[in-house]
């Protein structure tokens, strides 16, 4: 596995799971929504910011190639550090949120955050390197 | 944890620490393959690094507007990322004024005309600033942008002189704000790349590869932002008169 596949894997992955976390919020059932009653409450605003960055991670996978698919990882780290940093000061985003953010979705934005950082920084290694 | 149990979010983050570690492995085991492979291409007779006079690498090379870009740093030139950004904020400024316009026709009437100039402007002025802005571009950038953060500040501060709010200054919402913060910052920006600031990023290797890196974070906030602006519109609340998640309550979102 090379560096550039294993960016694209990384983000690809990373976009798999964050739009499936986003989507089952809306499902609204007993597993996931905005209930009481709810296992794993969300809200929909969180939902939203969950699959746009989803998105993003996805176009970085299959839409860029080269030097600025890695620089688009590294970037993807960035905005999670941003986003991490944000929610663990104010749980509710400074109210945006109806639910504050819990434990595990802290562990899944600074996990984004590091692991989209490292296999970006190291891709990047990867890519200096070939072209010397 | 706050509730008990949350086995997807468990799930979601177990999937991406054991998958992210699996591809940090991944990526330190193909990284030294590829040091090797670079060592050994440069001990190996006849290797050249030059290349071609007038000619540049062609992974350091980025095209643009069907030229080629020099970026010491390789991948996109901070010139090229700071058009993206800039054509990002305007999109994104675009939308949102979109979004506002069919309530402000039925608070102020044909004033609300204003929105959709102002839409259509910044939205043509992002495919324009995509094809390698020239001045007089970069010029009604900043003038137009001027023009409407200005209109924006009258009405917080004196108000308009007809309509719901008339002779009162308007609150000041979160759809509203992200528009002015993408506006200023888009002024800032061409302004940035008036003074050819993004030329003088190129030449420092560790400015040019931050601003190649920034284009992502920067862009995905600038879509987020309006994503929430836009559904903060639709929910009715668009000069902050409830938060944005009690909004998003009110649309017949599942």
């Amino acid at each position: 596995m090379n560096s550039n596949s294993t960016a694209m894997g990384w983000a690809g992955l990373a976009g798999i799971v964050l739009i499936g976390a986003g989507l089952l919020g809306f499902l609204n059932t007993s597993i996931a929504g905005s209930a009481d009653g709810a296992l794993l409450r969300v809200d929909t605003v969180h939902n939203i910011v969950h699959i746009l960055t989803g998105l993003l991670a996805l176009y970085i996978a299959f839409g860029l190639r080269g030097e600025q698919q890695v620089n688009g990882v590294i970037g993807f780290g960035v905005l999670y550090v941003i986003i991490f940093a944000a929610v663990l000061v104010s749980p509710t985003l400074f109210g945006i949120f109806s639910v504050a953010a819990n434990a595990p979705i802290h562990l899944i934005h600074a996990a984004v955050a590091v692991v989209s950082l490292a296999v970006g920084f190291m891709a990047r290694g990867n890519v200096a390197a070939a072209a010397r | 944890m706050d509730h008990g149990s949350d086995p997807i979010s468990i799930g979601a983050a177990v999937i991406l620490v054991v998958g992210g570690a699996i591809f940090t492995i991944l990526a330190l085991r193909s990284r030294s393959v590829a040091t090797e492979r670079a060592a050994i291409a440069v001990a190996r007779p006849g290797h050249r690094h030059d290349v071609p006079a007038g000619s540049a690498p062609r992974s350091r090379q980025s095209m643009v507007g069907g030229s080629p870009r020099i970026d010491p740093a390789g991948g996109a030139s901070p010139r090229r990322s700071l058009v993206l950004v800039l054509a990002g904020l305007s999109a994104g400024a675009a939308v949102i004024h979109l979004a506002a316009a069919p309530a402000h026709f039925a608070e102020i009437g044909a004033l609300a005309v204003g929105f959709v100039v102002s839409a259509a402007f910044q939205a043509l002025w992002a495919c324009w600033c995509l094809g390698d802005p020239s001045r007089r571009t970069l010029a009604i950038g900043i003038a137009g942008n001027l023009a409407i953060v200005g209109a924006w500040a009258w009405t917080r501060t004196v108000g308009l002189p007809v309509g719901e709010f008339a002779g009162s200054p308007e609150p000041i919402g979160y759809p509203d704000a992200a528009s002015v913060v993408f506006e200023v910052l888009l002024i800032g920006g061409v302004a940035a790349r008036w003074l050819d600031l993004d030329l003088r990023a190129a030449r420092r290797p560790l400015l040019a590869t931050v601003a190649s890196i920034a284009v992502v974070p920067a862009v995905g906030l600038v879509l987020v932002l309006t994503s929430l602006a836009t559904l903060a519109i639709a929910a009715g609340v668009d000069h902050g008169s409830m938060p944005v998640h009690m909004a998003m309550d009110h649309l017949a979102l599942p």
